[in-house]
Formats: C-alpha cells, structure tokens, sequence
C-alpha cells in the first residue's frame, strides 16, 4: 500500500556529501545554520533545472504580516529558524501581503542568511514600469540581491511583468521566473500561459477539496516540464478545521501521518507533477508537522481515494 | 465573470486578528500618547455635558479635530498602513473629519449654545448624542475585556479610529442642531462601516459595536431632522 518515493542520484549524493560534511567538520554543528540535511524522501527536483529542492516550502500569507511588534517579530524568526533547521527549502512571499517580506528578511538576517532558503517573491503592480523598481524594493526587504525565484502574481498585467522577468534571468539577476494564481482562479489564461511560455515554475492552489487542475495543469505541467508550487494545501486553515472533529483514519499510521495536516500535505505531495507546497504557520509545532509529511510513506491510488472519500464524508 | 463571483471578504484580509489587535496595545504603550487620548477624550465629553458653553464646544471642536489628525498620521498612516497596505486610502477620509472639527472649531461652537433643540426628535437626538459618547469615552476602551483580550488593547479617542468616530458622532449629536454638521459625519460613518466589515471578516464579535454605532447615529440623525426644531436667533448670526 505505500511506496517510496524515488531517491535519485543527485538526491543521494547531496544528502551523502551533507552527512559527509557534517562527520569531517564538526564546527558546522556549532554554527548557527548547520542544519539538518533533508531526508531524501523530503527533496524533489525543479524539472527545468535538475536542482534539487526541499518539498515543504514556507507561505506567508498573513502568517508573517506582523508589523514590527516584537514579540510577532520574535515568533516569526523562530518559525524560519525551524524551516532551516528541518532542511530549509522556498519561502515565499509577495508584496502584497503588508510587512511580510520585511519580516522574512528580519528573521534571515536574524539566523545569519542561511543558504538553504530558496528566495521567492513576486512581482505585484498593474504598471509594468514600475516592476523593476518594486522587485528592487521587494529585494531591499529581503536583503537580497538575487532571487531564486520571481512571479508574476496573479497574472496582473503578466505579458509586461514576464518580459521584465525573462529580461532579468538571461542577466543573470535571477535564477527562475514563474507564474501565480490562487483559489481556482484564472486557469484558463494559465493554461495558455504554460503553453507559450518557457515557465520554470506555475504556483497554484490544490488540495484535497480544490482538485480542479488535476484535470489539465498538473499535466501539463509534467509534460512542459514546469515546477509546480502549491499554495492553500489546507484551504487557509479551513479544511483543518473542517476536519478537526473527523478521527484520523487508520491508514494514517501506514504513511506515518499523525495529524491531518500531514495527511493533507501527503495528499498534494502524492501527485508527481508537485514540486513544493508551501503552507503558512506561525507554531513552530505545526511547521515541522508540515515538514515531516514529506517523509515517511507516501499515499498511493487506493489510500488517495480512502482520503478523499473520509474528507468528503467529513 | 466566475472568477469575479469567487471573491469573499476574507480573501482581501491580509492580517490575523491577533496581530490587527496589537495595534492598539502599541498605540497606548507610549505615556505621551496615552496622556493626549486621556485629556483630549476628557475635554470633549466634558463639552458634549456641558453644552451651554460655546468655547467649550470650540475647545471640543478643536479637539476632535486634533484627534482625528493623529488618528489619520499615527493609526492609518503608521501603525495599520504596516500590516494593510490599503491603510493609506483611509488617511484622506479621517483627514476630512478633522478638516470638519476644525471649521465647527473655528466657527465658533456656532449652533451649540443657543441653538437649543426642542422639538421631540431633536432631544432624542441630543441624548443619544450625549449616550454615544459617554459609551465612547468611558466603555468602548473595555470590550476587549468582554472578548477574553488584555485591556492593554483597548481603543482609545485619537489612538483608535472606532471610539473617536462614535465620539464624534456624539459631539454633532449633542451639540450641533443644525443640518450642515451632519454632514460632518459621513466620514465617521464610513470608517465605522469599514471597521465593522474589517472585524466580520476576522469573525470577531467586536463588529457589532461599529455596526451599532452606526444604526444608532443615522437613526438620530434622521430624528434629528424630522422629529421637529424649534430654534432661536443666533446672537452671532
């Protein structure tokens, strides 16, 4: 009933050269940012470069839009500290979501810019002109000079945005660009822009709910070769909640879930068009819950359908 | 047009109601501003009683007008502009009720003390004017109490958009007769009805309060202008 998930060479080799790393320099374990090397059920690779990347990533949907409170400040840093410390991976963030970029770049500084953080942001103006000076902002905040990724979010004006972007990654200024939505919306426009664009990534929404691009995007997704970032793994925290009162079902054991949201985590990771979900949270707790549903065993067709017939009964 | 449909209110709330409500214990954490709120709310309540005096109601007038400036600067443009970005777009309105109180200041208190009402309505109206900003001053910096939050939230006149708006709703109410004041409360209005929608989409009880502060100052307000007036000669006018 479970399968494992591939190990590839690279994978192998990056977690190998880390235990290695880690044998041989033992003043790693003394800094800050020696983290713990992902296991490699917990890494996926980005299709269009190959690179290898933790398959839990960290939102900031409201999570980290804290103003400069700081015992909020204090929360969020020890949030990023347990990201990088379980492995690390893409932490994303927009201008649009109020302080939360500034936050994520007070906790980087905080934790010494740890390298395992994939930088992500997006690109969020109706005026194409004044993206370049809003990344550069969004850059400012961060404390970045280079993102690893940039998005055009929502599709707003994204013909503009997407020149911009591509301008930049063929300078060397950043190192993938990509496309959002979120809530369903706008999939047809998606669709098209997959298909005319040489996309690295496409964030969407999908959850065991909301299953609307398994139909087309998650395709074509794996056919043109696009990473594929989910947003809304939990509907916001509704379907937690909606589930908060439903017993785990029994096969959760089989996988080594212990909470629904790993459940639903397993859920989105099971379909292999997925490269990375990046749910929020602002409890340290339910941020390494997160982090482990990338381990352990991984939900094949028949417990997929089991999940989907308890939630749906739910 | 269906992805239109899907928009809800909480889709549009880019905070948690936690971080939105330490906004206020961040207000009232410096004694300075804590002491201004205090004296200015003190002055203008003082003056909403005390009717009869028309330098005190210039005084208010003058006050609420100063309390909305630092509602406009410090709360919009500062504190809730770091967590909501369209914070910004709600500077102008407060900026045009302090604009208001400043020209109730600077006209005099006109209307407040010889202008008494009294016809029905106008006297419903005067008391629900005085009842709203008793509840302002004295009350509304205790519901956090009622929802199991610290005081240390509490919202206070100029610190807070929600009492100075309910504050001011008083002041016109209790002390401004005539029909242009009135007018003076759009703006208050709208940021109560903003607030009030802020809150029911964080689901937080508090929401209703707005809401009723609203219900209740419109309902006076139409009293106020067809529950009958009977005025006397303006010894200014």
């Amino acid at each position: 009933m479970v399968r494992q998930p591939d190990v590839g060479r690279r994978t192998a080799i990056l977690t190998g050269a880390g235990a290695l790393a880690a044998a041989t320099m033992p003043w790693l374990a003394g800094m800050a940012f020696a983290t713990r090397a992902p296991a490699a059920g917990d890494l996926r690779t980005i299709p269009s470069t190959g690179q290898s990347i933790p398959a839990i990533g960290l939102g900031s949907w409201i999570t980290f839009n804290v103003g400069t409170n700081p015992k909020f400040l204090a929360r969020s840093v020890d949030v990023v500290r347990a990201f990088v410390d379980e492995g690390g991976g893409m932490i994303d963030s927009s201008p649009m979501y109020g302080s939360s970029q500034s936050t994520i770049g007070h906790a980087l500084a905080t934790l010494g810019r740890p390298a395992s953080v994939f930088c992500a942001d997006k690109v969020w103006t109706g005026r194409v002109a004044e993206g370049p000076s809003q990344i550069a902002e969004t850059g400012r905040r961060w404390g970045v000079d280079r993102f690893d990724l940039l998005q055009v979010h929502n599709l707003d004006a994204w013909e503009g945005h997407l020149e911009t972007l591509f301008a930049m990654k063929a300078a060397g200024r950043v190192a993938a660009v990509g496309v959002t939505t979120s809530h369903g919306r706008r999939h047809d426009l998606l669709e098209q822009v997959m298909r005319r664009h040489p996309l690295d990534f496409v964030q969407l929404t999908y959850n065991a709910v909301d299953r609307e691009v398994e139909a087309r995007l998650l395709p074509l997704a794996a056919e043109r070769k696009i990473g594929v970032i989910v947003n809304r793994p939990f509907q916001g925290g509704a379907l937690v909640d909606r589930l908060s009162r439903t017993p785990l079902p029994g096969f959760a054991a089989e996988v080594g879930a212990e909470t629904w949201a790993e459940l639903l985590l397993k859920f989105v990771l099971a379909h292999p068009a997925v490269t990375v979900a990046i749910p929020a949270t602002t409890n340290v707790a339910h941020l390494r819950q997160n982090k482990r549903a990338a381990r352990g065993g991984v939900l094949d067709a028949a417990l997929l359908r089991r999940l989907t017939d308890t939630i749906a009964a739910a | 047009m269906r992805d239109l449909l899907s928009y809800r209110p909480e889709h549009f709330l880019l905070f948690s109601p936690e971080v939105y409500f330490s906004l206020f214990a961040d207000g009232n954490a410096r004694p300075l501003a804590l002491a201004g709120s205090l004296g200015s709310a003190g002055l203008i309540l003082a003056a909403v009683l005390m009717t009869r005096t028309a330098a005190a109601v210039r005084l208010a007038g003058l006050a609420l007008a100063l309390a909305w400036t630092c509602v406009a600067i410090d709360y919009f443009a500062g504190r809730y502009q770091q967590i909501n970005w369209a914070a910004v777009y709600l500077v102008p309105v407060a900026a045009v009720a302090a604009l208001g109180f400043a020209v109730i200041a600077a006209a005099g208190g006109r209307g407040a003390a010889h202008d008494r009402p009294s016809g029905w309505g106008a006297r419903v109206a005067r008391h629900m004017g005085v009842a709203l900003a008793v509840y302002a001053v004295l009350l509304h910096p205790f519901v956090p109490l009622l929802t199991g939050r610290p005081l240390a939230e509490a919202e206070l006149v100029s610190l807070a958009p929600d009492p100075t708006a309910i504050l001011s709703l008083g002041f016109v109410l209790a002390t401004q007769p005539n029909a242009w004041p009135g007018l003076l409360l759009a703006a208050p209005l709208l940021l109560l009805v903003i607030s009030s929608a802020t809150l029911a989409t964080m689901r937080a009880p508090e929401a209703a309060v707005p809401l009723a502060a609203v219900v209740l100052g419109v309902l006076a307000l139409i009293m106020q202008r067809r529950g009958g007036r009977e005025t006397q000669a303006h010894p200014f006018g």
